[in-house]
């Protein structure tokens, strides 16, 4: 592979080549954490409504926090099991940080709200789950997760006035599924 | 007027790692190996001319049991790189 009589019209190749390479890579292994977070959230927003409706009990807001106990070691776990090789390209890293600053962000806001207010802990949580998506749909320009972030935003901020307040458990479910799971299919389908 | 190609980066595997490390804030040495296609000794040794030039860093440590080789590309790379970017344009506008 040695050689110095290398084309300019080489040099560009192997530099396009690599650029797409990197791309495939990322978007080979983007999907997998979108689905599983995506169905742990579906599974605790559906729990947590039922229970909400059933007991009328606020405290059942609490189980909210099974979702990172839960999502974190499982998503590490899913993601070491696949990655023998890693390269971390600045689009993951980048990609990364939004959702693990989301994380931050709801975790404490839901904290907050389930003292003041436990009905609107999902409300904030999925407008900031929009807002999270639609900033991953513009890094990884792809339309669908953009669109579905602004929908998620600007439909939870609309629901807001007209969903009875238990309700709102189930509105995070429809968030998470079309914000994480029906991308995370999609970008894995697309990666094959 | 054609600028002259860096010869450590004019180099078909030199090239396609440091590409590759452009793209990625690091790499391991199997992730290098199978994105360029290159043997694993035939790497190294392009892996170690580039990190003697200050193009890139290298650390080793173990996984578990395993040794695991992590590259970065340093400033000193990315300058070189697109300095090689430039001088190439050199040759396309015409």
């Amino acid at each position: 592979m040695e050689t110095n009589n290398m084309t300019p019209e080489k040099s560009l190749q192997i530099i396009s080549e690599a650029i797409a390479q990197s791309r495939r890579d990322f978007e080979k292994n983007a999907g997998t954490p979108l689905i599983t977070w995506g169905w742990i959230v579906l599974v605790f927003s559906v729990l947590i409504w039922f229970m909400l409706r059933e007991t009328n009990d606020a405290k059942w807001n609490f189980l909210w926090f099974g979702i990172p106990i839960v999502g974190w070691p499982l998503t590490r776990t899913l993601i070491k099991g696949k990655q023998e090789n890693t390269a971390t390209s600045f689009i993951s890293k980048t990609v990364g940080h939004i959702w693990i600053i989301y994380g931050i962000f709801a975790t404490t806001l839901a904290t907050a709200f389930a003292f003041i207010a436990p009905g609107y802990c999902s409300f904030i949580t999925a407008v900031l789950l929009g807002y999270a998506a639609t900033m991953t749909g513009v890094i990884l320009k792809n339309n669908y997760i953009t669109i579905g972030g602004i929908i998620t935003g600007i439909g939870c901020t609309i629901a807001l006035f007209h969903i009875e307040k238990w309700d709102a458990a189930l509105l995070f479910a429809i968030a998470a599924t079309l914000n994480l799971i029906i991308p995370g299919y999609v970008m894995n389908k697309k990666a094959k | 007027m054609f600028k002259k190609l860096d010869p450590l980066l004019h180099s078909e595997l030199r090239l396609a790692v440091m590409s590759v490390l452009v793209n990625c804030e690091e790499a391991d040495f199997v992730y290098l190996r199978e994105s360029t296609g290159a043997t694993a000794g035939n790497l190294s040794v392009q892996i170690e001319k580039l990190s003697a030039a200050g193009y890139i860093s290298v650390e080793k440590s173990f996984k578990g049991k395993k040794p695991h080789t992590k590259c970065r590309i340093t400033t000193t790379g990315f300058k070189a790189f697109e300095e090689y970017i430039e001088a190439l344009k050199t040759y396309f506008n015409r």
